[in-house]
């Protein structure tokens, strides 16, 4: 695991990519790779990596060159099954030098060219350069695990796994996005490539590009696919089940494939209780896991943490947070997702994986995907229960349905069918919309805009993020099922955009720590993607299949527990005695009217509202995080604050000349 | 007019495929909700099912559980509703 960068001249650029330029953006995300670091400069070319060192671990530094020096390659991730690859290659006569999958991955590209991805069972961003064609081959793997940002300025191409690497180059423009800014307050983040500055895109999930002086071309490998409904498999539940969990058992095995220790992280939900139990299946002996809770009880879930790692009798670390340490983290956090973010959710995970790397592990694994693919969310319920009662909306009874679904929502308890219909009832008839899962979600959030300021309001002259999704959709999206229709949406815009990023990579790598994550295998999610919608959601039952295939084997109080969505305390870790000094500076009026994206009397409306002890609405936290990210973006981003000194460099830092 | 041993029929099969129990345990007279081969959620897709497939429409007033605790029960709504 590692952070890459570089920069491609095309003809026209002036000077060739220097050692300082490579060595400034290496140094700005230095820490997601803390053990080595290398520079390859050409006199069209310039790549760097700092290294996280997992596999060959003597034997790994990058940038590494095969075939008399024609393909350069530097890389950020990991090739699971690149034992089986490198054997494929044997064969054909190719030798190795290294113990890396490193090496495996480059002498694919060198052997099969962007067809090698296709074989690739994997989490990583790649980027190599051909000297021969002079070309620069760029790649992600399918569901965007690994980062990979890329811009233009002055006849270069400019790449790297984190946005402040590209901002180290003084000739890249910083300027916050304002189309993305309004994606972000509807969908939780931007739709792929867009992100949240002007001219910086991603390599989006599931494409290579190809860069040479002719063109900057983006290419689609792999996408998440559905059957049409009459083509589910038939297989008995039995039978798919058993598939499932060999499958599975594969996918955790290879994740254990690495010369440092493996680790593993536990919720307390049925997903990292399911990894867990595989984990020990497949390597019997002492496993470190580490759970995070919440002093705030009624976000907590330390009890079922505990019962998780007593039953697996793992060697476990729980730690607990307060709303004031949010607050804190909060700030780092920002720093690191690059993103504004809606919740405060990701901070935790930040503080987590800082614990973890306390205790000298590079990796983890976690359940993330489980929900996605085996149809786990609330949403994917509460459309199917729109859909019913939207057969009858006059219906008293049928938004009943809705009340079991947001337990932990405090507004929901008490709530009669008036108030269900008020919250629920929105475009209730427009079952024929692809986006109906998500309409109410989306329209929910996309209110926050209204805090947007005058001039930003003005400049998106009524854009509505929700028009563009059409032209990110599968091809035969409109064939599939409902619910696979809502899955798709759900890991394509969420998944990929927020969960794995803001969330997951970011927060992780921060502290130098990866995640592995066995659902998100492609093979798992093929296989479950062609299982009929009553194996994943059974009536209102979510992950039916998987609940089937785990009993007996986690606890049973967690395999019938009710589904608690992972949340964090928002509103009380920026109010109140405690709040952090940053959060008062930043939604000064003076200050949200100088940076511009929001308007200030709505912004001081919203914090006098939370600070007089009221109840706080989703919407008023979601606002809150949102107007402090965006904040924050602006202050590290857009004010000089990300620039590393010159003086700074990365760890053991080689350069090769060519 | 649908045949009512079609109906408990096309009803059966759906119980068994929905809730995955084996068909013996789906009897004319097994009260499918106190079993716990369906609980209120399933409640949801045996309305959903009835109302697809025999073209009807249940409202409000007839979401009893009378109506519905049993293939019998469910048959013989079905029909009330299509005569």
């Amino acid at each position: 695991m590692c952070g890459i960068a570089g920069i491609f001249n095309f003809p026209a650029a002036e000077n060739a990519p220097t050692e300082q330029q490579l060595t400034a953006m290496l140094t700005a995300i230095r820490y997601r790779g803390p053990d080595e670091s290398g520079i390859y400069l050409g006199k069209r070319i310039g790549l760097g990596n700092v290294r996280l060192s997992i596999i060959g671990l003597s034997s790994g530094q990058q940038p590494i060159s095969v075939r008399d020096k024609r393909y350069w390659i530097v890389y950020n991730g990991e090739l699971f099954n690149y034992i089986e690859i490198k054997r494929d290659l044997e064969k054909l006569g190719i030798r190795f030098t290294t113990q890396t999958d490193t090496e495996v991955v480059l002498q694919a590209y060198a052997q099969w060219g962007p067809a090698c991805l296709q074989q690739f069972v994997g989490q990583f961003a790649i980027a190599i350069w051909d000297k021969e064609k002079e070309e620069l081959f760029l790649a992600r793997d399918r569901v965007g695990i690994r980062p990979l940002f890329f811009t233009r300025a002055e006849n270069q191409f400019i790449f790297c796994s984190e946005i402040k690497g590209l901002f180290q180059i003084p000739t890249v423009r910083r300027a916050v996005n304002h189309r993305g800014l309004s994606q972000i307050f509807t969908f939780w983040t931007t739709i792929t490539p867009e992100t949240p500055f002007e001219d910086v895109f991603e390599v989006s999930p599931g494409h290579y590009m190809i860069v040479n002086d002719r063109s900057v071309h983006s290419q689609q490998y792999w996408n998440l696919s559905f059957p049409e409904p009459r083509d589910y498999s038939t297989k008995k539940i039995e039978e798919a089940t058993e598939e499932l969990r060999d499958l599975f058992r594969d996918a955790v095995k290879i994740r254990l494939r690495a010369d440092v220790e493996v680790a593993a992280y536990l919720s307390g939900g049925i997903d990292s209780s399911v990894t867990t139990a595989f984990i020990h299946e497949v390597e019997p002996g002492v496993l470190n896991t580490f759970s995070i809770g919440f002093k705030d009880k009624a976000f907590d879930e330390t009890a079922y943490q505990l019962e998780a790692a007593k039953y697996f009798n793992t060697n476990h670390t729980a730690f607990s947070c307060t709303s004031e340490e949010i607050g804190r983290y909060f700030y780092d956090t920002i720093r690191h997702t690059e993103f504004p973010i809606l919740r405060t959710a990701p901070t935790p995970m930040y503080m987590l994986s800082k614990k973890v790397r306390e205790q000298n592990i590079k990796v983890v694994i976690t359940g993330e995907g489980a929900d996605e693919m085996l149809a786990g969310y609330n949403i994917f319920k509460e459309a199917k229960i729109r859909r019913f009662w939207a057969r009858n909306p006059q219906s008293d009874i049928r938004p009943l349905l809705l009340k079991k679904l947001y337990p932990y929502l405090p507004m929901m308890k008490e709530a009669k069918t008036t108030v269900l219909k008020m919250f629920f009832g929105y475009r209730l008839g427009e079952t024929e919309s692809p986006y109906y899962s998500h309409l109410l979600r989306w329209h929910n959030t996309s209110r926050i805009q209204n805090y947007f300021s005058d001039p930003v309001l003005a400049g998106l002259n009524g854009y509505d993020p929700i028009d563009g999704i059409g032209k990110s959709l599968a091809e035969n999206f409109s064939k599939w099922g409902d619910l696979a229709k809502s899955q798709y949406l759900e890991s394509s815009i969420f998944m990929s955009g927020y969960l794995l990023s803001s969330q997951g990579d970011r927060m992780a790598m921060a502290n130098s720590v990866e995640g592995r994550y066995p659902f998100l295998d492609h093979r798992v999610i093929e296989y479950a993607a062609g299982l009929p919608e009553s194996y994943k959601l059974n009536c209102l039952n979510e992950k039916f299949i998987l609940k089937k295939m785990m009993k007996g084997k986690i606890p049973e109080s967690i395999l019938k527990r009710h589904k608690q969505a992972y949340r964090a305390p928002v509103h009380t870790s920026f109010t109140g005695p405690g709040a952090p000094g940053y959060v008062k500076e930043l939604l000064n009026e003076s200050i949200v009217k100088a940076f511009g994206y929001f308007n200030p009397a709505k912004v001081d409306k919203l914090v006098e509202k939370i600070g007089q002890n009221g109840q706080v609405t989703e919407m008023e936290n979601m606002a809150l995080a949102g107007i402090i990210s965006t904040q924050l973006l602006h202050h590290f981003f857009i004010q000089d604050n990300i620039f590393v000194s010159p003086a700074d460099k990365p760890v053991n830092l080689v350069i090769f000349r060519d | 007019m649908t045949d009512i041993a079609t109906v408990k029929e096309q009803l059966k099969k759906f119980i068994v495929e929905t809730s995955f129990v084996p068909a013996e345990k789906v009897k004319d007279d097994t009260l499918i909700f106190v079993e716990g081969i369906f609980d209120s959620m399933g409640f949801l897709s045996l309305i959903n099912f009835i109302e697809d497939n025999f073209k009807i429409k249940a409202a409000d007033s007839e979401l009893l559980e009378g109506n519905f605790e049993s293939v019998n029960a469910i048959a013989g709504f079905i029909s009330r509703k299509l005569n």
